[in-house]
């Protein structure tokens, strides 16, 4: 008996001074390093996000993170330039990407994600599209927006609508039965707000509903070419114009701010909006009792198959040029991108989507019947992210200029106006391509 | 009679005259003061009333000086500013009246020549600078910090040059003469003679510099936008649309806050002010 | 007047000698108490000069080194970019309208403040006021002020039955939102004019009242032609100054737009060229193309200026001439 004990603690023994040397082996191997993360983060959200290190640290014991917050891009881009740029980051707009992935700013990771077999399908296509640009993934996506429409559900049942619409003309119809006049023929209260220009940017919406596309195979932009800028430009006039344009553009300037508490959808001066999935934390913090529904945008009734999909925006984190440490900012962007725990974690907290398929259905992921469309809407194979250019999103903007003039009834010809949208930024796409070899 | 008369029409006529002139003055007065009437009013006002159209603020609302300065890190981007403008200042001052002495005191060939340059530097547009400075500043990784908006602050300013010079020009000769003929070099001469005579030029320089950095938005946003720690109140209050939880109750007690300091100043050192402006509009 | 003689006396070689320290160190002393300035003028001016007229023949976004692409910038802003010509444009309305509204009500309430009362100096001190609020504040105020639903502005023309515009958020009216915003700071200019006209000579007033003349011909013969080298320090100081518009329409943009990225809102009203080319340069990064939209304004701000003195010998009157 005592032969068999002493056996089993000998083996024991060994076994644990086995696994501890191996563990100390291993920490002995790797020198301890602090790491430094910068991010866009700011105050309760910097807080929540920078949780996700403690993990890490168990994970990768001799790595230690000090994250920075406050970090807007163009710090990014003069540390970069300045030479004293971060070991890793995370961006909140992923529409540089196309820049910083062909300038070797963010350090290409195709051979990196090759060496550790790092599994790029388990991320949706929608995220890759913004994480990489001409075959460099130069990024990983790491938490991401999914646009929708948000709903007032006693105003919608007031005025007999229990269905959330799924196309567009039904759209139309509910926006103008719910909308209210005063009686000097003002707006009081109106069904949907769709200005170009206020709050989110609208246009996604209904290019998405639409399906249109921004450019074509060669990189050409599409709107004159394609009918259904037409057709979804034209849908959004009518409806402005049903409202008055002047009575409208009243209406939005007495709008108060978009991030705070007096917010249009929330005090009820409108009965739809189109926004992100962050609003329902917003709403909880600020009107818990408003009662709402969430559901995808509609889609065009000429484009069906579009339902269900939706408008998508996201974070990525990247390994910048000049870092101290690639190799342990390797580790880092792999596990804050793919990490299944760490994912969840940070999406209960601040209430953006995970980016993998496997937390989006993880058991873990905190889910509530205003949240839950958002998954589906990010996961479905229509959603998409404005195209990487090298211009970054100037042709957003430049259509945007030539939008808000639309829906003043400045254009008097639409087909020569998206002509010259046209000629615009391909113009931009050449000048910013001029000096290099064709 | 009639001289009576007529004196009395006469005083009845400056009278009207005199009332009409006042009418006027009030009247502008008035186009003039009401927008700050209603900016105070508005920053006391409650978030549902500052929605509405009402004028009077009912009830007041003084807490929404205090929500402005916990919501937004107010006092920080003041105490920035503060820093910036004070150092920029002093620097301006230490920078300017050594070049604007030897511009007015000092002969030598080419000082004509050498004053025109400076004169003509305040016909450069600064966008033609700010993209080589900013590729400077990201290279000395300044970028972010307030280090751009106060350092070149210590290398002379064309206009308080011109200010310090034109003053300096009127310090009388002869007192210049006498202490350079008891030995004086010229440094003494600046340092004990010249300068306290101009205080006043050298106090106004400060305080149009203090104004205009305290004031300045561009500077800031091009070189210190991408650190919200660092920003001054300029750039803050700029950034107010797009940030969290502000609307006109706050952002109106926000440009209240703003501008109470300087204008304290102006009160505090109101003859200096005016005197150094009418020296420059009016001599050059 | 030269000595010729060879052997020229010593004592006059060492009186040559001494003049040259002197003026060695003169002019050492001169550099010395020029240095600040110097340095400044080197590292703050000139070398970023030279720069940004290297950089506007590349392209340059910060993240690689600039490539060279000859005058591509330059044909691109004069051939393929509208939003160029917009800026030029509103920067032009502003410099021919704004400018000579705001200085004409400078020199109108200057005027009105040279008037006998008492409380004069009330009155100037009421006047000047709003020139000491920050740029930003004002903007920001004015927002608030002509906003077509909240502002008390349109509440007051409601009141005598007038539907205000939309002022910031109409295309039409914001830039004219922005002139009432100046006309309120035009203090600065106002303190500068009332000094000027305080200094008119009185004995011309005076010469001028006997020949008979009323005030109106009065300010027009004498006090006019007596301040016009300040107006015409108000006019070359404006002009350069209003070329390089930024601040009031940047905050005023940016706060009616709804978003946080768009410029120049309602429908690029307020694309002034400082503001497009802060765009470009610090939104995009397009540092290439800002740099020659830089030296563009530099040559416009040259040639105006230039013109403007020029035209300055007709209609400034200097002390001396008749």
């Amino acid at each position: 008996m005592r032969r068999l004990l002493l056996a089993a603690l000998t083996c024991a023994c060994t076994l644990t001074a086995m696994t501890t040397g191996i563990a100390s082996g291993v920490a002995a191997t790797h020198k301890p390093v602090t790491i430094t993360f910068w991010s866009a983060y700011t105050t309760r959200e910097l807080k929540d996000y920078q949780q996700a290190f403690v993990g890490f640290h168990k994970k990768y014991p001799w790595i230690t993170v000090k994250g920075t917050g406050n970090i807007q891009d163009d710090k990014i881009i003069a540390a970069i330039n300045g030479g004293n740029a971060p070991d890793a980051l995370l961006s909140f707009s992923p529409n540089n990407t196309g820049k910083f992935c062909s300038s070797g700013a963010w350090q290409n990771l195709n051979s990196r994600i090759k060496a550790d077999k790092f599994d790029l399908s388990q991320f949706p296509q929608v995220a890759l599209s913004y994480s990489g640009y001409k075959g460099v993934q130069c990024a990983l996506p790491a938490l991401a927006d999914a646009y929708g429409l948000y709903m007032n559900t006693a105003m919608l049942k007031a005025a007999g609508f229990t269905q959330p619409p799924k196309t567009l003309s039904e759209l139309m119809t509910m926006a103008k039965k719910l909308t209210v006049r005063n009686s000097d023929g003002s707006l009081k209260r109106i069904g949907l707000n769709p200005m170009f220009g206020h709050y989110e940017v609208f246009a996604d919406a209904l290019r998405q509903a639409y399906g249109a596309p921004w450019f074509d195979a060669k990189g050409q932009p599409q709107l004159s070419k394609d009918p259904r800028w037409a057709a979804m430009l034209k849908w959004q006039k009518s409806l402005v114009d049903w409202y008055g344009y002047k009575n409208l553009a009243k209406f939005t300037a007495a709008s108060a701010d978009e991030f705070g508490s007096s917010n249009d959808f929330e005090i009820g001066r409108v009965a739809m909006q189109y926004d992100g999935e962050w609003r329902t934390a917003f709403i909880k913090a600020e009107h818990p009792d408003l009662k709402y529904t969430t559901a995808p945008f509609p889609a065009a009734d000429s484009q069906p198959g579009q339902y269900g999909s939706g408008s998508i925006a996201g974070d990525i984190v990247a390994i910048p040029r000049g870092s101290k440490h690639p190799d342990e900012a390797w580790l880092l962007i792999k596990y804050l991108a793919s990490d299944t725990d760490a994912i969840v974690g940070l999406s209960n907290r601040l209430k953006n989507l995970p980016t993998t398929k496997a937390a989006n259905s993880a058991p873990g992921l905190v889910s509530d019947p205003h949240f839950a469309p958002f998954f589906k809407i990010f996961t479905n194979s229509k959603s998409t992210f404005n195209p990487l250019t090298p211009i970054g999103q100037q042709y957003g903007d430049t259509f945007q200029a030539f939008a808000t003039k639309w829906q003043a009834g400045q254009v008097s010809d639409l087909t020569k106006g998206l002509q010259g949208v046209d000629k615009q930024i391909s113009d931009e796409l050449k000048q910013a391509s001029a000096g290099t070899a064709p | 009679m009639n001289a009576i008369a007529a004196r009395q029409a006469a005083r009845r006529q400056r009278l009207l005259q005199g009332i009409a002139r006042h009418a006027v003055l009030i009247g502008v007065g008035f186009v003039f003061v009401s927008p700050f009437v209603f900016v105070i009013f508005t920053a006391l006002m409650t978030r549902d009333q500052a929605l509405t159209r009402a004028v009077w603020p009912s009830p007041f609302r003084f807490h929404n000086f205090y929500d402005v300065i916990s919501q937004q890190p107010l006092l920080r981007w003041t105490w920035n500013t503060f820093l910036v403008s004070f150092l920029s200042s002093i620097g301006t001052v230490l920078s300017c009246a050594p070049p604007a002495y030897a511009l007015a005191r000092m002969r030598f060939r080419g000082r004509n020549a050498v004053f025109l340059l400076v004169l003509s530097t305040m016909m450069l547009p600064v966008q033609v600078t700010i993209i080589p400075l900013y590729v400077l500043f990201s290279h000395l990784g300044w970028i972010g910090s307030l280090k751009p908006l106060i350092v070149p602050g210590f290398f002379g300013d064309a206009f308080s040059i011109f200010l310090l010079r034109q003053f300096f020009m009127t310090i009388p000769g002869a007192l210049t003469d006498a202490a350079r003929v008891d030995g004086a070099s010229e440094l003494r001469l600046l340092l004990r003679v010249v300068v306290p005579l101009a205080k006043p030029a050298l106090v106004a320089v400060f305080l149009f510099n203090f104004l205009y950095c305290w004031n300045d938005l561009f500077a800031p946003l091009l070189y210190v936008g991408a650190d919200p720690a660092s920003y001054t109140v300029s750039l803050g209050l700029s950034e107010f649309r797009s940030s969290r939880h502000v609307d006109y109750e706050l952002m109106m007690a926000a440009c209240v806050l703003f501008t109470l300091p300087v204008t304290m100043l102006f009160f505090l050192a109101q003859r200096a002010f005016v005197e150094g402006v009418t020296v420059t509009g009016v001599k050059g | 007047m030269a000595s010729a003689a060879v052997g020229i006396a010593p004592a006059a070689e060492e009186r040559r000698r001494r003049r040259r320290r002197k003026r060695v160190r003169t002019y050492g002393l001169a550099a010395l108490f020029l240095s600040p300035w110097i340095l400044g003028f080197i590292a703050f001016l000139l070398y970023p000069m030279v720069a940004s007229l290297y950089f506007s023949f590349t392209h340059y976004d910060l993240l690689t080194s600039p490539r060279w692409i000859g005058l591509a910038n330059y044909k691109y802003m004069l051939r393929d970019d509208p939003f160029f010509w917009q800026a030029v444009r509103n920067t032009a309305w502003m410099v021919c309208i704004g400018l000579p509204l705001r200085l004409f009500w400078a020199l109108l309430t200057a005027t009105l403040l040279t008037q006998p009362v008492r409380g004069q100096r009330f009155y100037r001190t009421l006047y000047y006021l709003p020139t000491l609020v920050p740029p930003v504040a004002g903007a920001l105020a004015f927002t608030y002020l002509l906003n077509p639903d909240l502002g008390p502005v349109n509440g007051l023309l409601s009141h005598i039955g007038i539907a205000g515009p939309l002022w910031f958020f109409d295309p039409s009216w914001s830039k004219p939102a922005l002139v009432l915003l100046s006309l309120w700071g035009a203090g600065d200019a106002m303190i500068v004019y009332l000094a000027g006209l305080l200094d008119v000579p009185k004995t011309q007033i005076e010469a001028a009242k006997i020949d008979g003349a009323n005030a109106l011909r009065r300010y027009w013969h004498v006090t006019l032609p007596s301040i016009s080298p300040v107006i015409f320090f108000t006019l070359v100081t404006g002009l350069i100054w209003t070329f390089q518009t930024f601040t009031e329409a940047y905050v005023a943009g940016n706060t009616t737009s709804g978003q946080k990225d768009t410029l120049g809102e309602p429908q690029g009203s307020l694309l002034f060229y400082a503001v497009w080319l802060y765009q470009q340069g610090f939104r995009y990064f397009n540092m290439g193309y800002a740099s020659a939209l830089a030296w563009v304004l530099f040559g416009a701000t040259m040639l105006c200026t230039l013109v403007l003195i020029k035209s300055s010998e007709r209609w400034v009157h200097v002390e001396g001439n008749s």
